[in-house]
């Protein structure tokens, strides 16, 4: 029981720093785009990663037990806090870099996000959804 | 990642250019004398209507001040010269307020229709009844940029050295391709022109004071530099929450260039080009950005921007200070 509250607090504080950081990013950014056009891209790079842990979590929630999964060790979950921290820093270093000038353009933010997105995030996605079973093995616990 | 960090170094390189190219000084100029060149220009006029008949005289003009519908372009002449005084002309155009004046560049999309201007399907626009007497011989053609305002002055000057020689031009343009303009006297364009172009600058530094409400100086906080340079006067402008034209949240970068110009016959202008307008979305209060911009052509508020600079410019000239009696 203390396993499974734990986990269900962890995904909630994944998706509550996600949509905190993407909304940040949508009113951020929105003063400092030029072209509707890439301030449209470079949210939308943001949405795929984000809808998969909002999906995730709210489909577990939604089985009336909470998120639950395969037992997993201390390594894992250190492991996973150490990408999801690096994944933070990654989509951080992308917006301070624009804000400081070392991207200099901003035809240049969309390809940013989404490399830091695909990179981290689909890491991070993977653990994700093995953490919170949603795997075939699940099914059997 | 690597390109990213060469931008601000390529951006400076840019900068620098231009001004390492020029080796040669204003003191070489041909002093300008507008009584001759006034005379020339009406000449060719008349030859132009046919009115003034004079074999000399035609040879001298045609297509020298008259180039197409449009008038003829600004800092461009043609040459073709005969190998065998090519030297004469090198040495002739080291004295002459030439800028730049080489072989024509086939790799050049503008210079490419001048490399054979003998061969091929006649003449290239603007060479009719100059290319014929070269016919059969070895030569070399060369494209050129002037100081502004001199095109017919050294046209002329080509023309008179190498006779038979030498088939020299200045380029047209098409009709409606031109940049905005305000008309000059003949006094005006030959007082701006041989100033350099420097007897512009107080009144159009008053005019971007009164238009941006802000001093025109450069600091971290705004970019207002108006130079003479070449026979130019060039304004690099950069401001913050749309000081230009009222985009609020976004910084508004724009480049002009004055320059006195004689498209035809006795017709002076002043130009006022503006090849660069830009904005960019970022907060009024932050560091001034440096690249980022996304350009605008044809934007209204910047056309408007530039009609009230040449509004003002207009007043300062009609007052009579500059090439006044």
């Amino acid at each position: 029981m203390y396993q499974r509250s734990a986990r269900a607090l962890f995904a909630l504080l994944v998706v509550i720093v996600h949509v905190a950081f993407v909304s940040f990013c949508a009113v951020y950014l929105q003063s400092r785009i030029t072209k509707i056009e890439t301030y449209v891209s470079t949210i939308a790079v943001f949405l795929p990663v984000f809808g998969i842990y909002v999906g995730v979590v709210v489909k577990s929630v939604g089985l009336g037990k909470g998120p639950r999964g395969r037992k997993v060790s201390g390594l894992f979950l250190a492991l996973m806090s150490i990408l999801f921290v690096a994944y933070v820093a990654g989509n951080g270093f992308v917006l301070w870099s624009y804000e400081t000038g070392f991207i200099g353009s901003e035809d240049l933010l969309p390809a940013a996000v989404s490399l830091v997105e695909s990179a981290f995030g689909g890491f991070f996605t993977t653990l994700f959804l093995t953490l919170f079973g949603q795997g075939q093995d699940a099914e059997r616990d | 990642m690597p390109d990213l960090s060469i931008r601000p170094f390529a951006a400076a390189l840019c900068l620098a250019l231009p001004s390492c190219g020029i080796a040669q000084s204003l003191s070489d100029i041909t002093p300008f004398d507008p009584a001759v060149m006034h005379r020339t220009a009406r000449y060719c006029e008349r030859h132009w209507n046919e009115i003034y008949d004079d074999p000399r005289l035609s040879e001298l003009c045609v297509g020298s001040f008259l180039c197409g519908d449009g008038g003829c372009e600004t800092g461009t002449v043609i040459a073709v010269v005969a190998r065998s005084r090519e030297e004469e002309m090198r040495t002739l155009l080291a004295r002459l307020p030439v800028e730049d004046m080489t072989p024509c560049d086939p790799g050049d999309p503008y210079e490419r229709q001048y490399v054979d201007p003998l061969g091929g399907d006649g003449a290239p626009f603007g060479f009719n009844g100059q290319t014929e007497k070269l016919e059969g011989r070895e030569v070399v053609p060369y494209c050129g940029k002037t100081l502004p305002g001199y095109e017919a002055d050294v046209v002329v000057a080509l023309r008179q050295m190498g006779g038979d020689d030498i088939a020299a031009i200045r380029r047209g343009i098409g009709a409606g391709a031109m940049p905005a303009q305000l008309r000059l006297t003949a006094p005006q364009f030959a007082a701006i022109r041989d100033a350099g172009a420097l007897p512009l600058r107080a009144p159009l530094v008053a005019a971007l004071e009164t238009a941006t409400g802000l001093p025109c100086e450069t600091t971290a906080r705004q970019t207002c530099a108006v130079t003479a340079e070449r026979g130019r006067l060039k304004a690099r402008l950069l401001f913050p929450d749309g000081a230009l034209t009222g985009r609020a949240g976004h910084w508004e970068e724009a480049y002009l260039e004055l320059y006195p110009t004689n498209p035809s016959g006795d017709l002076y202008e002043l130009s006022v080009d503006m090849p660069i307008t830009a904005i960019r979305r970022w907060p009024g209060d932050r560091r001034k950005p440096v690249d980022g911009f996304q350009s605008l052509d044809r934007d209204g508020g910047f056309a408007a921007f530039r009609q009230g600079l040449m509004s003002a410019v207009s007043d300062a000239l009609e007052d009579g200070r500059i090439g006044g009696e």
